[in-house]
Order: C-alpha cells, then structure tokens, then sequence
C-alpha cells in the first residue's frame, strides 16, 4: 500500500521530511506530490484509517496543508491526491469505482488524445475504462494502454525511491596546530586517497580549521572530471601557496563533488590536444606565475570599442571544429596595452613628427565613437602613419575628453599651438595622442 | 600562406619593426588551428591583438594566450611549462620589442632546454624576436623583410614581406 500526499503551494523539502517520517522509502514525484511506502506501518499504527490520521495529524503539526490518498498502486493514489479533496482511500480492487467519476482531463495524457476522448463523447475515466481494449490500444498504442489500465485500476508499479545523497566528504583534527603547507600536503593526500579510489570528481573543497576559530575555505573546479588524485592535491598545493591560511592549522576538512567518469574516443587521424589533468595542472602553474587572468583564450567582444575582448577560461574539451573564415587582413597588429602618449606635432590637420620622429606618410583620419550612452563613451581619432625610423603605427587622439591610463616612462603630450590650422578645442583633454601600437 | 615548418623543432623568426614577424605567426597559427590543432603563445609584453589575429583566421577557442608582465623569466619559464605539458601543435614565444637588455639576460642553457623538450614531438617551437637569439639550438631561422608598405590612396592596405631562410637544416616546402 501507498501513500499520496499532494500539497500545492508546500515546501518541497517540508513535504519530503513530512513522507520520510512515515517511510525510508518515498519518491518524489514533484515538486508538490510525494508518495511513500505504508507497508510496516500496520504493526507501528494500525490500520489504513488509522494511519491515514496520523500522517493527516503530523501535516496539520506541521503546517502541511494537504490532500491524502492510500492506495495499493502509486499511480492510483496520485490521480486519487490531485483530484479528491481530502482524505481518500481505496481498498484494492476499488480503483476503477473510486476514480470513474473523474474527468478524463486528469490524466496526464497528450492533448490530441484527449480532444479524441473529447470527440468521442468519452467524458470520464468510468466511461474511458468501458471502452474495448484492444481497439484502443490499437490507436493509441502503449500510451493508450497504461490510461486505460489506470482508468480500471489495474496499474502496478513499484516505487522510485529517493535515495539519500552520499556525500564524499572526510575530517581530521590534528593534535598539534600546523603552520607548514608541506606536512600538511602529506595529510590532505591520505584524506584525498581515501575518498577518491577511482572515483571521478569535479569540485573539492578544502577546509583548514585555524587555531584562531576561523575556516579556511577554498574550492577548486575542474573543467573535466578527475579521478588522480596527486593531481588535485598538486593543484590544492598551488592554491595553499596563493592563499595560504592566517593561522595555524587545527582540522582539515576536504568535500568532493562526485560526476560521471569522462568518455573519450581517440582516433588515429584527430590532432592531438593537451591531456585535460595535465593540462589543468598546466594551467594552475601559469595562472600562479604570471596571474589567473593572464591565462587563457581571448574572446572578441561584440562592441565596435577598439580592443574589446575578454579572457575566457582554456578549455580544449568537446571543442567543435569549424570551417575557418578566409583571412580578411594580412597584417597583424601589435598593441600597447596600455596605449604609450605620444608627442605628436601636427602641420596641415595631419600628424607631422610623432616623438621626434618624422612622419613618412599618414593615413587617415578615421574617427569612431560609441558607448555615449553608458558611463564610459569613447570617441576618438585614427592615423596610420609610417615614420621614417620605418615603422608603422596607429596614433590616435581622444576625443572623448576623458583621460587614459598610459604606460609608465611614456612621453607627455603636446601640440604646438603655432602648428594648429583649426581652432583650439576647449577641452583639454581633446589634445592627448596615443600610440595604440603597431603593424607588424 | 606561411612554409612548412620543421615539427619537433625550434623555429626562429626574426626581423626589424613592421617587417610582418607577427604576421608570420598569425599565418602559422591560423593555419594550425585550421588544421584542429591547440596553440599557445607567450607574449611577455601582451601585444598580442585578437582582432587581427581573428582577422588572419586564427581560431581563438584554439589558442592558449599567456600574458606576461613584462618579466621574460615568467615568459620563459611559462613557454617551458607548456612545452612539458604536451598536446600544443604550435607554441609561440613572441620576443618582439623585448629590450635588448632584458634578452641578453636569457640563460643560453634555456634554449637547450627547449630544444630537448620539443624534439620527438609533434609540435613546432616558434620564436619571434627582432635579433637572431636561439643560434645554435634553431633548426629553422628564417629572417622576414619587409619589402614595401603598400597605401592605395589614403588607406594603409598592408606590408609586402619577404622571408629568406638564414639556416635551414632541411627544404623547406612553401
């Protein structure tokens, strides 16, 4: 026998605790209907009736507000729950007389079929469960099939039953605080051997118990599930050695998010990439040296704000490959991030000599803007010039009267006002020039 | 298109400024990622441009870019950290515009380390520097000129390059 509690509008986790005070065994259908097993609770209880009120006396203690229906068959007690306010039960064998005053839009069946129903003049599950089976079953094949052995009451199915989540998570209190990270590595390895044994994981959580009450807390992700753990240890080493903890170290406790292995096919004609674990480890060391945001592939930005791209994690796993576009330009450009200020000395609105340098042909200007409707517009305007020192760069000056960030030791800028053949702009800031970089 | 490059070796390319080094690599780069490959460059001075580098058909998702912070014994212990990881088609150690000064400083023996590294693998070692730094240790150095800027009108339409090899242990197809 089976129990159905449906409780709109209820916590799904009140309702779940609700069925798991009864029975280990419950399934959570949804988000507002569980059912668990009453099988046993005769000897705890007593009879159906009898159980039916004390799990309607344990919703009222707790706040449920719920509809109840006992039946031998899960999928009985369900339709019994949404439809029958109250408390419902159905002795075994009484399904079809219980639920055959019921519309036959309470079954969750497919639209089209139910407009059938509908043309048909078949209105309730009594008049559904009369029709003749295998003319139905004809038409609608095995869905048609279990609503009309749900309308007659003749479903049996056994319960898909919640199981507990295993958390693979370990502790260990040490006897004498620790302030060194390597003693420690040979205590979180023990720890992390422990729980991985060939399983495949994708998080760990590391927490320090420091002397001083506080948690140290760091959580790694990997992009790809990792079953080594001299890996993950190695990269929790890296991570202790960026962020290592205040105090000394009393407890360890370390949490792993187990995922499904990874399922690779290799083939003989597949470039080769990087082995994810050790890449991963790659990356970890690069991101410790040069910076985590030094680290990475770079994702053009779709804005039109000259050098708009982001750094996004590398992550060569189920990387589609993709026709390559035909090259549009072919010169590359070098940038100086950030731009250097240049002393651009500018005859006929044209630039002249940029840092002492003569300026051997110019091309330009190309003026842009954008973002004026944000906090940071940008508006500014281009040369492309070749100096006689033969290079060739982009120069530009901002327009938008904002002042850049320029790199250290570069020149200042200044314009000789006796070179100027236009007016003065007001703004000041209007006159800075800046080398963006150059074609290489 | 950009000559076929020695694989499990290291390749040097030099040249002045604005002579279409980057170019080079872009080429190399775009046509490795074409081919499936994962590439990665260490630029020290971070002048590495997406936009361009899209431009010439470099597949972004497939380039592992290392910014450095203008420390070359970042930029190289990072170039010997994924040399050992395996699995690049092509690294790029991009030297341009790094101070003769700072380069002069690079230990000889880095270079050696390299080259045992990459030989009897699949993937090809490129260094681009403006002064031949690799010497012995580069089967391939190829020197790129630049031979004209071209200006149709008042539009800078791109530079006309010439790659001559200084050393080449083997033909070169390209």
């Amino acid at each position: 026998m089976f129990a159905c509690l449906y409780a709109p509008g209820c916590a799904e986790e009140t309702l779940l605790a609700l069925a798991a005070s009864f029975s280990p065994l419950v399934e959570n259908t949804a988000r507002d209907t569980v059912i668990f097993s009453i099988v046993g609770l005769g000897k705890l209880i007593g009879t159906p009736q009898q159980i039916a009120a004390a799990v309607a006396r344990a919703g009222d203690e707790a706040g449920v507000q719920a509809n109840l229906a006992i039946s031998a068959d899960p999928d009985t007690a369900v339709l019994a729950a949404r439809h029958l306010r109250g408390i419902t039960l159905i002795p075994p064998g009484r399904e079809a007389d219980r639920l055959g005053g019921l519309s036959v839009h309470a079954l969750e069946a497919a639209p089209e079929l139910i407009e059938t129903l509908d043309r048909w003049g078949v209105r309730t599950l009594a008049e559904l469960a009369a029709l003749p089976e295998l003319g139905f079953i004809a038409r609608f094949g095995d869905h048609g099939a279990r609503l009309l052995r749900l309308a007659r009451g003749e479903t049996r199915r056994s319960l898909r039953v919640l199981d507990a989540a295993e958390r693979f998570e370990r502790r260990m209190e040490l006897e004498h605080p620790q302030t060194l990270l390597e003693p420690l590595s040979f205590l979180i390895s023990s720890l992390l051997t422990e729980l991985m044994q060939g399983r495949s994981f994708n998080r760990v959580t590391l927490g320090l118990m420091l002397d001083n009450r506080a948690e140290h807390r760091r959580t790694l992700e990997f992009p790809v599930s990792v079953r080594d753990s001299k890996v993950v240890l190695k990269q929790l080493q890296f991570d202790l050695e960026a962020h290592p903890p205040q105090a000394a170290i009393v407890g360890i406790h370390v949490e792993l998010n187990p995922v499904d292995p990874r399922a690779l096919q290799h083939g003989l004609f597949i470039p080769q990439a990087p082995a994810p674990e050790k890449l991963q480890l790659t990356l970890t060391r690069l991101a410790s040296l040069v910076g985590a945001d030094n680290v990475g592939s770079p994702e053009l930005l779709d804005t039109h704000r000259p050098d708009a791209f982001r750094m996004r994690p590398f992550s060569p796993e189920n990387l589609p490959r993709e026709k390559s576009q035909p090259a549009v330009l072919r010169f590359a450009f070098r940038c100086y991030r950030p731009p250097v200020a240049a002393q651009v000395r500018v005859k006929a609105e044209r630039p002249a000599l940029v840092n002492a340098r003569e300026v051997v042909t110019a091309a330009g200007p190309w003026r842009g803007s954008g973002d004026w409707w944000t906090t940071t517009p940008w508006a500014r305007e281009e040369w492309d010039v070749e100096l006689n020192d033969g290079g060739l760069y982009r120069v530009y000056r901002n327009l938008s009267g904002t002042t850049e960030p320029v790199a250290a030791g570069s020149l200042k800028f200044s314009v000789s006002s006796e070179d100027r053949s236009g007016p003065v702009p007001l703004n000041r800031a209007a006159d800075r020039w800046y080398l963006e970089g150059m074609y290489d | 298109m950009s000559p076929q490059l020695p694989t499990g070796a290291i390749t040097e390319i030099s040249g002045a400024i604005s002579s279409g080094r980057t170019s080079l690599t872009h080429s190399i780069l775009a046509e490795a990622t074409d081919r499936g490959e994962f590439c990665a460059l260490v630029d020290p001075l971070g002048a590495f441009d997406p936009q361009s580098a899209a431009q010439a058909g470099v597949d972004l998702r497939r380039l592992l870019w290392v910014r450095g912070n203008a420390r070359i014994d970042h930029a190289m212990k990072a170039a010997d950290l994924i040399l050992h990881s395996g699995g690049f088609g092509v690294i790029v150690l991009d030297l341009c515009e790094v101070a003769v000064r700072d380069l002069n400083r690079i230990p000889l023996s880095y270079w050696y380390r390299f080259r045992r590294a990459v030989e009897n693998t699949p993937a090809m070692f490129i260094v681009a520097s403006q002064h031949a730094l690799v010497k012995s240790c580069a089967r391939v150095q190829l020197e790129v000129r630049r031979e004209r800027v071209q200006w149709r009108g008042p539009l800078f339409n791109g530079i006309d390059s010439q790659v001559q090899p200084r050393k080449l242990y083997e033909r070169l197809v390209g």
